[in-house]
């Protein structure tokens, strides 16, 4: 096993942010900040900012968007969500009441669902259905089935665990949402930029992402895809650079404010690091990772590893008999300089399903950019704690 | 010995519900320190590791920390931070 002595952290938390970034990301965010802002404009407006237009593009080719200007720029997975769920269920013609979720969300949605739509839950105005998934983090898509029904106004599915690293059958839930005519929505904030995603393919109404994880922009950067013909009750209001003399504007705007331009910038880089790629040599390279770690923690007597299969996501969830996740996280942080995650993961609903209420779990997660060393090193660091309890 | 920062840690989310702070020292942590430690608790030491590990744990706090190392972690419900001062104690004691 490599001796850390050169105390440099081996960053094995990819699934929060990825680190590091592709050169060309960081020389792109530098660029933007180191010159004028091009254009105030959004895009709605005829002028686009060239980033904000290339970068709007890269996103459309990698989710298989046929329209760029669907595509709204956000701070983040946090608030498109914000946006999708509040927005369907403050349409002040809104005929149905329901709202179906599975018990993968991160809090991202469960809190945007039992906290932002408080009053509309106790006022008996929208009910929710969680569906359960199984001890891998997977959901059936007949308890979905089961779940939708002709009341159902949208149906939220978290594409990849951020737990366990388990990916949804998106296209048979989505299917099953419009037959009885409800709107789906995908959280991809774990599976943009390393697994296929194809909003169309997948029979995304509305399709929510981070810039920050595997599409390596900058954090502060991401958006939502509203499909062509759909609107939604915004949640923020401001100044577009638009229309100006106009209090309350015929259209909704979902981009107020002013943009977030190194970000975009970075995440333009980022995307295009990607396209040039191509996402079947990003799954490619982390699978083989994969492998690695999970074939590797398996083979630990003393290691629990949250999925009897290798997971479809670059990351997955352990524990380690006789230690808190925590504590382990701290030795491995303190002892062998390794970052990782520990605890619920802002996801407390799944652990539940795989037992890990009590303290969450260890969550390796790596990036295309995950070095092969790294991931050895690790699992030899798991394994000499193993062996000294 | 003497603590000479005591700084917020950025872990918190991993206690959740609990406010956590690393103290550091101007000497490493040792067997002496960790002993003294294990009074205000349950100790759990586990000496065969690479870096030797300690925990003391109660109810209503939580240290823990590496042996060798100039800092080591206290964790607390909200409204126990009291604990500080008594660890304080200990350390320089």
């Amino acid at each position: 096993m490599m001796d850390p002595t050169s105390k440099k952290t081996v960053y094995l938390n990819n699934a929060a942010t990825t680190y590091p970034k592709p050169e060309t990301v960081l020389r792109m965010a530098e660029e933007a900040l180191a010159n004028p802002p091009q254009s105030q404009y959004r895009s709605s407006a005829a002028d686009t900012l060239p980033y904000e237009k290339l970068c709007r593009r890269n996103l459309a080719r990698l989710f298989g968007i046929p329209g760029p200007d669907r595509i709204f720029l956000t701070s983040g997975a946090t608030q498109a969500l914000n946006m999708a769920v509040l927005g369907v269920f403050r349409q002040p013609d809104r005929k149905r009441h329901g709202l179906v979720i599975t018990q993968t969300e991160h809090n991202s949605v469960l809190r945007t669902v039992y906290d932002g739509l408080a009053e509309e839950l106790s006022g008996g105005r929208v009910h929710v259905t969680c569906v359960a998934c199984d001890a891998n983090g997977h959901v059936d898509p007949e308890d979905m089935r089961r779940a939708v029904t002709e009341d159902t106004a949208l149906v939220v599915l978290n594409h990849c665990s951020n737990v366990t690293g388990a990916l949804q059958d998106a296209r048979a839930i989505g299917k099953i949402a419009h037959e009885k005519g409800a709107l789906f929505l995908l959280d991809v904030s774990q599976s943009a930029g390393c697994l296929p995603v194809s909003a169309n393919e997948l029979e995304t109404d509305l399709l929510a992402f981070t810039g920050h994880k595997a599409l390596f922009g900058m954090q502060g950067t991401g958006g939502l895809y509203i499909r062509e013909g759909l609107t939604l009750r915004p949640v923020l209001f401001g100044g577009t650079g638009t229309d100006s003399a106009v209090l309350v504007p015929e259209k909704p705007f979902y981009e107020v404010g002013t943009a977030n331009g190194p970000g975009i910038a970075s995440l333009y880089a980022g995307t295009e690091y990607l396209l040039n790629l191509g996402i079947e040599e990003v799954m490619r390279q982390e699978q083989r990772l994969m492998k690695v770690l999970y074939e590797g923690l398996k083979d630990i007597p003393m290691v629990r590893v949250y999925s009897d299969r290798l997971p479809e996501g670059p990351l997955l969830s352990f524990r380690v008999r006789g230690l808190r996740p925590s504590d382990v996280g701290y030795i491995l942080s303190g002892t062998y300089q390794i970052s990782v995650r520990t605890g619920l993961h802002c996801s407390p609903l799944i652990h539940k399903a795989l037992g890990t209420e009590d303290g969450g779990t260890v969550r390796v997660s790596i990036s295309y950019l995950t070095k092969e060393t790294d991931a050895e090193y690790f699992i030899g660091a798991v394994r000499e704690i193993a062996a000294g309890l | 010995m003497k603590i000479t920062a005591e700084r917020e840690s950025i872990e918190l989310c991993t206690e959740a519900g609990w406010s956590a702070y690393d103290l550091l020292t101007d000497e490493p942590v040792g067997r002496d320190l960790i002993k003294r430690l294990g009074t205000l608790g349950n100790l759990t030491y586990l000496g065969m590791l690479r870096q030797p590990f300690f925990r003391v744990e109660s109810r209503y706090y939580l240290i823990k920390g590496l042996e060798g190392e100039r800092q080591f972690r206290v964790s607390m419900l909200n409204g126990e931070e009291g604990i500080l001062e008594r660890v304080r104690a200990l350390v320089s004691g």
